[in-house]
């Protein structure tokens, strides 16, 4: 079968009055890969995430989730991916009704969202980047972004979601680093 | 956005409201109540016209003021797969709702009087969801465009407050549901393009 990729970036950019925010870049998520993209600043590794999770539509290029263009088909992108922000305080505000609503708003009963949420909690603790993770993750998304992630969380989402492609932002003058698949034992 | 998801919203939306804003819609409450009974006195349409500018108020108050004005730009919402469309709808009805309560108590405090039984009243009802509704698109702007929005949403509620006082009973409802609906759509579509368009950055 021929599964088209989580996330496919094509020379995106991110300009906004005239000056370039985000340099254009490729990108290519097989899902159950998980991979590390690195930008200049904070302010454009929060965009190129934005970007990645079709929360913001790039200036030039394109960016596609699976099959979907994030420009044309924002609703259908974004059912396909679980967003952490850098940003977790107001984020995963309120923890409970958030997570209520989130659940209802992809149509996830509420029990499970709230197991997936404590499967999260288990793993990560029961601080507000374990809190936003899990509001993230109470569906099963083809696609984790995750925004500046603290170390090792990326590792520990991949292998609580084998399935699933993750990537993480970082801040580094390096362009990309990809890492290897996280091995199936600690996928369990 | 089906019912649970709706209910969802409201809860989220309400738990944003701090202390200040509950208070504030309390107080208005009681302000609506005590008008719209002493302004009976002067007659019916007149306390109807001062219940829509005070419905009007809660309404801007509630759609973009503190948590609830920044409720619109949560990356919660716009995380979620939903078209501008939808988020647009489900967005009104916190903010319809706190001004639905201060028509409510106005119409209560009107009823309390010995008033409140011509379907005029329902002139109040219909601006709350339209201030609302205009008023959240301020939400997406900055400075004098956000102001521009609450100066349209006052005015969408000056000129329903104003058919009681210009129109008999018929041609003040039949105005006020023809402006509610034209407007209303018209509103509700704008603010659901820019959230369609509105990208988190700044």
């Amino acid at each position: 079968v021929n599964e088209p990729p989580a996330l496919r970036v094509a020379a995106a950019s991110f300009a906004r009055a005239g000056r370039t925010l985000v340099a254009a870049f490729d990108l290519l998520v097989a899902r159950g890969e998980r991979t590390e993209l690195a930008q200049p600043s904070t302010r454009a590794a929060s965009i190129a995430a934005s970007m990645c999770a079709a929360l913001v539509k790039p200036s030039a290029g394109a960016v596609y989730v699976a099959d979907y263009e994030t420009r044309l088909q924002p609703a259908q992108a974004k059912r396909l991916v679980a967003f952490v922000p850098a940003d977790v305080e107001a984020y995963a505000r309120d923890f409970p009704r958030a997570l209520a609503l989130r659940a209802a708003l992809l149509g996830v009963p509420a029990e499970l969202a709230a197991r997936r949420a404590r499967e999260v909690e288990a793993l990560l603790g029961h601080g507000t980047y374990a809190r936003a993770v899990a509001l993230a993750l109470c569906d099963e998304a083809a696609l984790i972004v995750l925004d500046q992630p603290p170390p090792d969380v990326a590792r520990a989402v991949a292998a609580l979601r084998p399935a699933a492609a993750v990537l993480s932002t970082s801040v580094a003058p390096a362009r990309e680093r990809r890492s290897e698949p996280a091995p199936l034992e600690a996928r369990t | 956005v089906n019912g649970r998801a709706l209910l969802s919203f409201v809860r989220w939306h309400a738990a944003r409201m701090s202390l200040v804003s509950l208070f504030g819609v309390v107080l208005l409450g009681l302000v609506a109540w005590s008008t719209a009974a002493a302004a009976l006195r002067y007659g019916a349409p007149l306390a109807c016209a001062l219940l829509a500018l005070l419905a009007t108020c809660a309404a801007i108050g509630a759609a973009t003021w503190g948590d609830g004005g920044t409720a619109p730009r949560s990356l919660l919402l716009l995380s979620a797969p939903l078209y501008g469309r939808q988020l647009a709808r489900a967005l009104v009805v916190a903010p319809s709702l706190v001004a639905f309560a201060c028509a409510l108590a106005g119409w209560a405090g009107a009823l309390a009087a010995g008033g409140g039984r011509q379907p005029l009243w329902l002139v109040p009802f219909l601006a709350a969801p339209l201030a609302a509704t205009v008023a959240l698109s301020a939400t997406l702007r900055e400075g004098a465009r956000a102001l521009l929005y609450r100066v349209l949403a006052l005015g969408s509620g000056l000129l329903l407050a104003a058919l009681p006082l210009t129109c008999g009973t018929l041609g003040a409802l039949a105005g006020a549901l023809a402006l509610t609906a034209i407007l209303g759509f018209v509103a509700l579509r704008a603010f659901g393009e820019a959230l369609a368009r509105y990208d988190p950055v700044g």
